[in-house]
């Protein structure tokens, strides 16, 4: 299915560069639901989501010819859409954790040595409930990593796309997934 | 083995474990509750986080995007940049023959009194000896031209649209130049 994507972003790429408009409206078509979901999570506002994702597009449209066909068109789009984001909380003066700075294990409780034993968080509430609660926590943990657990949960990107956008190794994405997991768990305990 | 890290348990069901240590976890987790518990815990926590809702996309939101695209300039096809590339080279050329082939301007100016069917069939026989002889000298040339093509290719990319029609125009007024001084100078398949 992947595969099919691909070729079928492939194509809609070549005729978008041939001129065919109707082509690159379909790439927005096909795209404007992940990456308001991801945009929408990341500067928490709705009008300015709108906005960034729209520019995500123009920006896309603009550099088609810089697309590398040996490269999957999502994580390129990704790619743009998380610069734009970068440049936001870099305008706002956010402040962000470096991708390639070491997180310390101890600060997500990933050493624990053994699970804790308080009663369980995910059992105490509604499905929805719990949702919107891992909503709340998901804009308390640091950018990037907040980042990182939206392509894996909300748009479902596989490790290796995200290892590719991010240029980092796939361990290393693997383990900031997990980080961010149980921040927004221990997040979600320590509420209740 | 001892109780399961925080980082084995989302390893263990992101089935990321080579199966030794899988087998190992499962082995552990068949008699320890704690773990079991801690494992089911981040299970469904990852099924929760697994289907956040979408965020609402307006429905005029691709129109509003496709409105803000600036249309991709098409680039014109790389044989017809080396077509006319070719064709400015050989007039350059020629030109630069004619010119020091002890020619003056007014004697130039004087075969404007040529009437025009003479000149096409003088452009015509000229055009037919050349055709032969590119026919000869194809083979030779493909390597040339191929390196030809890629640099046009890559120039074709700096130069804008505008200024490829400029060459083209340009050689093809060359050019035209250039039959109309041969024909006076050689007098092809005209009496002398």
């Amino acid at each position: 299915m992947s595969s099919m994507n691909e070729e079928r972003d492939k194509n809609l790429v070549k005729r978008a560069l041939r001129g065919d408009k109707k082509a690159f409206e379909m790439i927005v078509s096909h795209y404007q639901q992940p990456l308001l979901n991801y945009i929408g999570r990341m500067v928490g506002e709705r009008e300015m989501a709108l906005d960034f994702t729209q520019e995500v597009f123009i920006k896309a449209y603009a550099s088609l010819r810089s697309f590398e066909p040996r490269y999957k068109f999502s994580t390129w789009l990704y790619k743009i859409a998380s610069n734009l984001v970068i440049d936001h909380w870099r305008k706002k003066k956010i402040p962000t954790l470096s991708m390639s700075e070491p997180l310390s294990e101890d600060s997500v409780g990933l050493t624990l040595d053994l699970p804790d034993e308080k009663p369980s968080v995910v059992r105490k509430f509604e499905l929805s409930e719990l949702r919107k609660r891992i909503e709340w926590a998901m804009e308390q943990i640091p950018t990037t990593l907040r980042e990182l657990f939206i392509w894996r949960h909300v748009n479902g990107l596989s490790y290796e796309e995200m290892a590719e956008i991010k240029n980092l190794p796939v361990g290393t994405v693997k383990n900031r997934v997990y980080q961010a997991k149980e921040m927004i768990r221990q997040l979600l305990e320590a509420k209740t | 083995m001892s109780c399961l890290r925080v980082s084995d348990i989302y390893a263990y069901l992101e089935g990321d474990l080579p199966p030794v240590q899988r087998g190992t976890i499962e082995k552990h987790l068949g008699s320890c509750p704690r773990c079991r518990e801690a494992v089911e815990e981040r299970k469904l926590f990852s099924a929760a986080a697994s289907g956040l809702p979408d965020l609402d996309v307006p429905p005029d939101f691709t129109e509003r995007v496709m409105a803000k695209i600036v249309p991709v300039r098409r680039r014109l096809p790389v044989w017809l940049i080396a077509f006319a590339g070719g064709l400015a080279s050989l007039s350059l050329l020629l030109g630069i023959v004619v010119i020091y082939g002890n020619k003056s301007g007014l004697a130039l100016l004087g075969t404007l009194n040529h009437t025009f069917w003479g000149y096409a069939k003088n452009a015509a026989v000229f055009m037919a000896k050349v055709a032969t002889l590119l026919s000869f000298a194809g083979k030779a040339l493909s390597a040339l031209t191929q390196a030809l093509n890629r640099g046009l290719g890559f120039l074709a990319a700096l130069i804008s649209p505008g200024g490829q029609i400029f060459i083209m125009t340009l050689s093809l007024v060359l050019l035209g130049a250039l039959f109309y001084v041969l024909g006076k100078k050689f007098r092809m398949g005209e009496k002398t």
